[in-house]
């Protein structure tokens, strides 16, 4: 990693000092799709449904790893997996569009690819593009939420002061799962085992540590969270964000006072089994956590009947409520900064349809959440279909929730939303918006255009988060060291000036 | 639908009415209806998936891998 303060900027580099101060962060979504085939006159496996998918991308770049013009990564992953991760946004509902526009792209390669495929193996070839974190067989992958944090903040007060909240939001965050067994609000609580872990792959933490910030390594960390559902809500998604973040700020200014948080109480005695437990209580309010020191999270406990930790347990939406609690009362202190850290969500929105969905669940009003929470509306949509018939057989269930999470050729989802059943937040524009434009306030920016102009000039290049460059005759490279930075640097418009100058004397391009 | 979130939108929260009690409940029944034609009203949307092969469907997605 190369030394990252000398960044090339024109300012004296005050602005660092004050973001430090500040609650502004970089919010990501890293999604990984799941594919399959139906109609097909031969079996084809996930490898080679998902190589057709990236056909165009690789004659294009000659790699499966590719940066688009909206700034955002588009890679084949590991046990071939589309993933989408998006670019680099400030502010929740930047993310929740570029993470809208990933969908989009992944529509459309799959619709092309179902096109070819249909050529050689029968028109009824249709491709199942799956946006949630599980398959058939039990295998299962991820919505990983990154969240740039100050370096101040401790692993051990994640693991103590954050987790318990990760693990309670699903009661408005799950995408919900039926199986042999039961229903389960999340998908991936049964896949997750460790809390905090450097590793993904064979141990699932549902927090990943690894220190890999993209920027700053002396002021920041990258905070890599696993434990998520991939959201089709665009409510759950924003929300999910949103909320996130708050609590973050709550956590990083009590390690910046160097002073304790009201939030060490609700430290989990053991988070995996807090998290099945959590998964399996449709209700929310069943006391299914058991605390680490129960004293400890009731004398912080106000008055309500629900902050009462009923021999050392308390229930997703009273550790909701706690953390809503704190949030509203750090927010009287410091409203101002917070709201100064994102440039277009309202604060005291997210804190009201946080309460509400909270007040859903204690009311038992599912019908309400259904509008809103992926789980719920699945829920309800299966107690209906067992309503006209009692017998409806597992699978028939199991294909409506697979269905639901298709973003190719779903039908589930999409009928709900015209049917008035279930919120969308953004129109068509928007997201079509963001499938070529990066977030404007951040170095995504600068990679977008970047990436667009070489595309436009057939130029080669790669590409990664912190760098761009020319490769082959016109060599030139730009570090994009700072995340929050979309002002051009002198090495960036030196590899621009390049770019113009020798533009259409090349004709491929790859990223790295 | 609007922006929920953003600045400058109003209070565009629609679920969370005031109201006595009663009212609510009677609300809530009311919704609880109009949804559950909706609900039919999807089903029939998705006629052609409720009759194709499900046990293909579902056992057709074997992924592996992953993350």
């Amino acid at each position: 990693m190369p030394q990252l303060r000398d960044s090339g900027n024109d300012d004296g580099g005050t602005h660092g000092c004050v973001r430090d101060e500040g609650f502004e962060r970089i919010f990501g979504l890293e999604t990984e799709y799941g594919v399959s085939v139906t109609g097909s006159d031969v079996p084809l496996d996930a490898g080679r449904i998902a190589m057709e998918m990236f056909r165009p991308v690789i004659s294009r770049s000659r790699s499966t790893n590719t940066y688009l013009s909206n700034g955002s990564r588009l890679y084949l992953d590991v046990g071939s997996h589309p993933e989408y991760a998006t670019a680099e946004a400030r502010d929740p509902l930047d993310a929740l569009a570029q993470d809208a526009a990933g969908e989009a792209v992944m529509r459309r390669l799959a619709l092309d690819a179902q096109r070819r495929l249909a050529s050689r193996h029968g028109d009824d070839v249709t491709v199942h593009v799956f946006k949630n974190n599980v398959d058939s067989a039990g295998h299962s992958f991820g919505c990983h939420e990154n969240y740039l944090v100050r370096r101040s903040l401790s692993l051990r007060s994640i693991e103590r002061e954050l987790l318990p909240f990760l693990i309670s939001r699903q009661v408005f965050s799950g995408s919900g799962h039926v199986m042999q067994g039961g229903f389960r609000i999340t998908q991936r609580a049964d896949h997750l085992d460790e809390a905090v872990s450097s590793a993904t792959t064979r141990a699932r933490p549902m927090v990943n540590t690894r220190d890999e910030p993209h920027a700053d390594p002396g002021r920041f960390r990258r905070l890599h969270v696993i434990i998520g559902d991939s959201n089709r809500s665009q409510w759950a998604t924003m929300m999910k964000l949103a909320t996130t973040h708050l609590v973050l700020c709550v956590i990083e200014q009590s390690a910046r006072m160097n002073l304790p948080s009201r939030l060490s109480a609700c430290a989990l005695a053991d988070p995996g089994h807090a998290n099945r437990a959590v998964s399996r209580d449709a209700s929310g309010v069943n006391p299914c956590m058991e605390l680490e020191d129960s004293l400890d999270f009731a004398r912080d406990g106000g008055t309500g009947a629900q902050e009462r930790a009923d021999k050392g347990l308390v229930s997703a939406v009273a550790m909701q409520r706690r953390y809503l609690a704190v949030v509203t009362d750090f927010l009287d202190a410091h409203g101002a900064q917070v709201a100064a850290s994102l440039v277009r969500t309202d604060v005291d929105e997210v804190l009201r349809q946080w309460r509400w969905a909270l007040d859903c669940l204690e009311d038992g009003n599912h019908g309400a959440l259904a509008s809103r929470v992926d789980w719920a509306a699945k829920a309800r949509l299966f107690g209906r279909v067992r309503g006209r018939n009692a017998d409806v057989p597992l699978r028939r269930l199991e294909q409506l929730d697979m269905d639901y999470h298709d973003i190719a050729n779903g039908k589930v989802y999409g009928s709900l939303v015209r049917h008035g059943l279930l919120e969308e937040m953004l129109d068509g524009g928007e997201v079509r918006r963001a499938m070529e434009h990066p977030p404007t306030n951040t170095r995504a920016a600068l990679r977008g255009a970047f990436v667009r102009a070489a595309n436009d000039a057939g130029m080669r290049y790669s590409c990664d988060w912190t760098q761009v460059a020319l490769v082959g005759g016109h060599r030139a490279e730009a570090m994009l060291l700072d995340p929050f930075d979309s002002r051009p640097t002198r090495q960036y418009r030196h590899v621009m000036d390049e770019l113009m100058g020798g533009r259409g004397d090349g004709e491929s391009s790859s990223a790295r | 639908m609007p922006q929920r979130f953003a600045h400058s939108q109003g209070q565009t929260h629609g679920a969370d009415g005031n109201g006595g009690e009663e009212r609510q409940t009677v609300r809530r029944q009311d919704a609880d209806r109009m949804s559950m034609q909706a609900l039919d009203d999807v089903l029939d949307d998705i006629q052609s998936v409720m009759e194709s092969n499900a046990q293909e469907y579902v056992e057709g997605f074997v992924q592996k891998g992953g993350q």
